[in-house]
């Protein structure tokens, strides 16, 4: 059933470049929906929704194709999968039908305390078993296949026995999923903690790409901070280009989060991401 | 089993400033009492302090982040006050619901301090409180709030979501906030 779903990730038609949907320029993107061939929307701001909320879903997906991002599944915890939030999150994924959906490879929660974001796992065997596992347990409710984010990491956890792209292929391998990879936190990563990408870059699981996500961050200090609060930088653009060109891709989606800026800054971004899509296609 | 009393220690010091201190004074003794063996607990000890001092500060300033965009008006009013106010109102984990817990934290802290005559303008507290009620609102059950205000709640916030001028004038207001289950939110002001 795992290789049933990567397969059915990476065979999915290829749905362009695309947008994170933010609900602050919901009336641009109305006006301008030749712009943007897809949306991703954040599971969360849908589970326990109002009706109005469940309405705006509803408009987007008469509209647009959808794939669903989630951020709290806690996929890497040892303590399993919460299964009130995974009833909920089933439940949205089956009103969607996204051709695939996404979380992170991370964990949010532990010992019953929750971390409101995305703490790094230890890159070791015993991480990889624990996220195999709960996967095994999502698929048991969710049919469309899972496709995991790598994240920035902001603390290294002590004990790893292998890098961030061996870790990353082998709990791919281990659950099956496809690699929704994250051209921004490759590149975040890389810089604070001085990893050589152009050295490393075959390393990554380029075999199980299914999407991708660009965005831009700033300083902080002497740290770079994915903070999807700018526009794309340079070096994330050029290595998007390099991903482009090392394997097929179903979709790229910008996030931006915070200082929105004049809505045609992001359709423009849009545009750039397409247009390296296009270069490789057939 | 280490996986778990791992993480469970690094969820308590990314989210306790008074844990994260202790941990950071004896890794060994706190990492003992979450059940982690010698071996783990001397390798959790290596964990870098300032990495673990700039998760815990990025997690505060997602909470902001996202207290901001439940207390929209209110977070334009304080300003750079924001911040300091939320950081008083909230201390260690996020209790469930998060954005609803923290706004309505800050709500509670404002309303302390106008009590208190602690904090300017007199009215924010309402605002806050208005805006709360939104908050609160925003799920599929059945709901019934009643709200009382002090203050002419309504021009003041149609002001400031206009960019208008922040001026409420001492009325006494009440509000009711209505949904059917799976239905549609009604309010009125009077």
């Amino acid at each position: 059933m795992a290789d049933n779903a990567l397969v059915a990730a990476m065979d999915a038609p290829a749905l362009g470049s695309g947008l994170g949907y933010r609900p602050q320029f919901r009336a641009d993107l109305f006006a301008h929906r030749a712009g943007v061939d897809f949306l991703e929307i954040i599971a969360d701001h849908y589970l326990d929704a109002a009706p109005e909320k469940l309405d705006e879903l509803d408009l987007l997906a008469a509209h647009f194709p959808l794939v669903v991002h989630g951020l709290d599944l806690s996929i890497g915890g040892a303590d399993g999968i919460d299964l009130r939030y995974l009833d909920k999150l089933a439940a949205l994924i089956e009103r969607v039908d996204p051709p695939w959906w996404s979380e992170h490879l991370c964990f949010t929660r532990a010992g019953g305390v929750s971390i409101g974001h995305l703490a790094a796992l230890p890159y070791t065997q015993e991480a990889i078993d624990a996220v195999a596992r709960n996967i095994e347990i999502v698929r048991s409710r969710i049919r469309a296949p899972l496709i995991l984010e790598n994240v920035t990491t902001v603390v290294r956890v002590p004990g790893g026995e292998m890098e961030e792209p061996e870790f990353l292929s082998r709990a791919l391998e281990a659950s099956g999923c496809g690699w929704l990879c994250d051209i921004a936190n490759m590149h975040v990563n890389a810089t604070n903690f001085g990893i050589d990408l152009d050295a490393a870059f075959e390393r990554w699981p380029w075999d199980r790409l299914v999407q991708i996500h660009y965005a831009g961050g700033r300083r902080r200090g002497d740290l770079l901070i994915d903070s999807h609060d700018a526009a794309t930088s340079e070096a994330v653009w050029a290595l998007l280009a390099r991903v482009v060109r090392r394997a097929p891709i179903r979709g790229a989606i910008l996030e931006r989060d915070e200082r929105l800026p004049p809505f045609r800054e992001l359709i423009d971004e849009a545009a750039r991401a397409r247009a390296l899509l296009r270069e490789r296609a057939p | 089993m280490s996986l778990a009393r791992t993480q469970a220690l690094l969820a308590r010091i990314y989210t306790d400033a008074s844990l994260r201190r202790a941990f950071f004074d004896a890794p060994l003794a706190i990492a003992a009492r979450f059940g982690l063996d010698g071996k783990a607990a001397e390798t959790l000890a290596l964990i870098d302090r300032r990495e673990v001092e700039t998760f815990a500060q990025s997690l505060l300033g997602k909470r902001s982040l996202d207290a901001r965009k439940a207390l929209p008006l209110t977070a334009r009013l304080l300003e750079e006050r924001f911040d300091a106010l939320l950081k008083e109102a909230i201390e260690g984990p996020a209790a469930p619901l998060r954005r609803r817990a923290d706004a309505a934290a800050l709500s509670q802290r404002l309303h302390t301090l106008c009590a208190q005559g602690a904090i300017k303008p007199a009215w924010i507290a309402d605002l806050a409180r208005f805006e709360l009620v939104f908050v609160q609102a925003a799920h599929p059950g059945a709901t019934l709030m009643f709200r009382r205000f002090r203050y002419d709640i309504a021009p003041l916030a149609a002001s400031v979501a206009r960019g208008g001028p922040a001026e409420a004038r001492p009325r006494t207001t009440y509000g009711i906030w209505a949904r059917a289950p799976k239905g549609r939110l009604r309010w009125r002001l009077f």
